[in-house]
């Protein structure tokens, strides 16, 4: 079993972590997830073989001359695809003459003017051309045909069909496939015992499967979005500035299923060489179209038909030109993909490096101990020497990570917020602007709480010193407090060892985590919040102290295993005046009793 | 029918830590099986899920429809069987014939005095 974004995928035959087998609704919910991934790999793939047939079909066409007659660009104004390359040739076949326009077998229209001027440049008129003929069909003929790359496009659509769809296809077989069921619970138990740590490899291309198509899309989306649009605006740095000017400029409208979306289209001209180039290339941010127009047509307003302005034109590849070659506010788009990219990832890595889930590691903190196949305990440990111990959670790292949470929740919020007003220009809905102003009231909350976070860290700290590291049952150890800095901001300083018992366990889709206390001393301070004399006096308050950790012979022991713990800790609280109070938690280790009796 | 059994040498199954858990596997197969295996388990119930770790095993191969074996685990120093109000872990000898059916488990306790420590 394993578990992919708070979703746990739990193979049918397989058993949980009770030793149960799956049940039918677990072995139907894993058949329709996994039948996703099937019929999607199906659909692509079939487009893949569906044009390498036909390209490959071509391989059979025969060459044949041709004489250029005619080149050039039409543009389809209604269409979101305007520019249609046109190259009108005629040949010769079987001694008749033929004249004929068709390019290649796929629609040639394009929305990028670089990807057809480069035909009317490859076919100037009057230039000599080899055209492929349809020998069944002399009047059928193409400029140009595929050749590797549909065979490689066969290949790439049996890997993706194999991997895609086959293994989603393998394990939805391997959930319903009928096994030797055993027919009394003692061979189930015997089954349970048998396959106790071998589901662990399932988990492991489960997760790396999952996590693998989310790495791929995310990576994939961030080369295209992010790091590609970022490399050509550095290039573009070099290119030559020249004067140019704007034939076209269009807002063009995209209907889709959650409203309808733009992307302009500005055509500028431009001389370069002594020959004179196209292109409708607005700036490097790789994004297909957006909402909102109305910023659009700002753009297009700046650009209008006839409009003379500078273009930044590549002096090796003139046909590679553009208007804006700095950054512009679509390139936050590139931001988009990081976290696809950064959870497959994580995924990945988790399901092949993640925490021995076999349990067999109780002792906590254990680092070495967690690949050995048997537990061990080593009675050495208690006799550590003194440690100052560490805080649970870093007051830095806590507010750091808050930070840069409210930061980002707000930076798309904020964004989202800026375009959306932007664009309505007082035209606008009721229910997208409570939707966001609720997103960032949570974003303005979180600001506070990483503020409070920041307070907090420069709130005093009590430090703690053990006499050893670990301590077993019935033992004891030398506690020394002491707040360096400016003790006189703490009034009280309450310190107590606290065991609980914490129990990790799934509910529904969420995993939940439940805890106990069952053991609470005050070691300094007072349970009910007074003060207590020898802590605080009129005008001095004690910045230190010591006292005897000890540690009750007939409870349990620190204990840590994958969903269930036994942990000790000491809580810190210290009350500052005008301040927000910190509050720390430091982890102890609680030994077994060492045999032979407490130390 | 498979049948197996396990029996401990301490007739009270509660255990000190450090203290040998030693005792007998007796089995009578209906098919032939490649080995039997004994295992010292630790595990956990209660509302969290599962966890297991097995902390020895013994295997005997090419083992006859019935038989009897010994096994000597040392002893363990944890964790000790206790019950809280979440969480309970306990230990068993676990024997398992393979293949087949064959299954036995007993359970036993580890503390300092022998019974579950409750919390």
């Amino acid at each position: 079993m394993t578990s992919v974004m708070g979703i746990k995928i739990q193979l049918g035959s397989r058993r949980n972590t009770s030793g149960k087998p799956a049940s039918i609704l677990g072995k139907l919910m894993t058949t329709v997830f996994l039948s996703a991934f099937v019929a999607a790999g199906v659909f692509f793939s079939t487009m893949v073989f569906d044009n390498a047939g036909k390209a490959i079909d071509q391989q059979a066409w025969v060459e044949h001359p041709a004489t250029i007659v005619s080149s050039g660009i039409d543009i389809d104004a209604s269409s979101n695809e305007p520019y249609i390359p046109r190259v009108e040739y005629t040949y010769t076949h079987g001694g008749s003459d033929y004249t004929n326009s068709t390019t290649t077998t796929s629609n040639p229209a394009t929305r990028n003017y670089r990807e057809a001027q480069a035909y009317t440049l490859d076919y100037p008129p009057g230039g000599q051309a080899t055209v492929y003929v349809n020998p069944d069909q002399p009047s059928e003929s193409v400029l140009k045909i595929e050749t590797i790359a549909s065979l490689g496009s066969v290949a790439f659509g049996v890997l993706f069909l194999s991997l895609f769809s086959g293994i989603p296809l393998a394990i939805i077989i391997g959930t319903w496939w009928p096994r030797n069921r055993a027919k009394s619970q003692q061979g189930k138990r015997a089954h349970a015992a048998r396959n106790r740590g071998k589901d662990k490899l399932g988990g492991i291309v489960i997760g790396v499967l999952f996590g693998g198509v989310f790495a791929v899309a995310g990576v994939g989306m961030l080369i295209f979005m992010t790091i590609l649009p970022l490399w050509r605006t550095a290039i573009a740095q070099t290119w030559n500035q020249v004067p140019c000017v704007v034939e076209r400029s269009e807002l063009l409208r995209f209907e889709g299923d959650d409203g309808p979306t733009y992307r302009i289209d500005i055509l500028y001209t431009y001389d370069f060489a002594g020959q004179t180039y196209g292109s409708n290339r607005y700036s490097f941010a790789s994004i297909g179209s957006s909402s909102g127009h109305k910023g659009k047509q700002k753009v297009l307003n700046q650009y209008s038909v006839g409009h003379q302005t500078a273009c930044y034109v590549d002096p090796g590849d003139p046909t590679n030109a553009v208007l804006e070659r700095g950054l512009t506010l679509a390139n936050l788009w590139g931001l988009f993909p990081i976290p696809f990219a950064a959870i497959g990832l994580f995924v990945i890595y988790f399901s092949l490096f993640g925490k021995d889930k076999t349990g067999n590691n109780w002792k906590p903190g254990g680092e070495k101990q967690k690949r050995q196949a048997v537990s061990e305990y080593a009675i050495g440990d208690s006799e550590d020497g003194p440690v100052t111990l560490d805080p649970t959670a870093s007051r830095r790292k806590s507010f750091i990570g808050m930070l840069f949470f409210a930061l980002v929740w707000n930076g798309i919020v904020g964004t989202i917020n800026f375009f959306f007003w932007k664009d309505a220009a007082g035209d606008w809905d009721l229910m997208p602007a409570i939707f966001l102003g609720i997103f960032q009231l949570i974003g303005l909350i979180l600001i506070g709480v990483a503020i409070r976070k920041l307070l907090v860290m420069f709130a005093p700290h009590v430090v703690l010193e053990l006499s050893r590291q670990a301590i077993p049952l019935g033992g004891s150890a030398d506690l020394r407090w002491r707040i360096p800095g400016t003790p006189g901001r703490v009034t009280k300083v309450t310190i107590k060892l606290i065991g609980e018992e914490s129990a990790t366990y799934k509910r529904g889709t969420d995993t939940v985590t439940d805890t106990e206390t069952f053991y609470v001393q005050v070691l300094v301070g007072s349970e009910d919040g007074g003060s207590v004399p020898e802590y605080r006096s009129p005008g001095r308050v004690m910045d230190s102290g010591d006292e005897i950790l000890a540690i009750p012979l007939e409870t349990m022991h620190s204990f840590e295993a994958e969903h269930n713990k036994i942990l000790w800790k000491l809580e810190v609280k210290a009350d500052v005046p005008r301040w927000p109070d910190p509050k720390d938690t430091y982890p102890l280790t609680v030994l077994p009793m060492p045999i032979g009796g407490a130390s | 029918m498979a049948t197996m059994t396990i029996q401990l040498d301490r007739e009270d199954r509660a255990y000190v830590p450090g203290e040998p858990i030693t005792g007998r596997v007796q089995w009578d197969l209906d098919q032939g099986s490649e080995r039997v295996t004994v295992r010292l388990i630790w595990q956990t119930s209660g509302k969290g899920n599962r966890d297991t770790g097995v902390v020895n095993e013994t295997q005997w191969d090419r083992v006859p429809l019935s038989g009897e074996r010994a096994f000597d685990f040392p002893g363990v120093e944890g964790p000790y069987s206790f019950s809280g109000k979440l969480i309970t872990v306990g230990w068993l000898i676990e024997a398992v014939a393979e293949p087949g059916e064959g299954y036995a488990e007993q359970s036993f306790s580890v503390s300092p005095t022998g019974s579950e420590v409750a919390i």
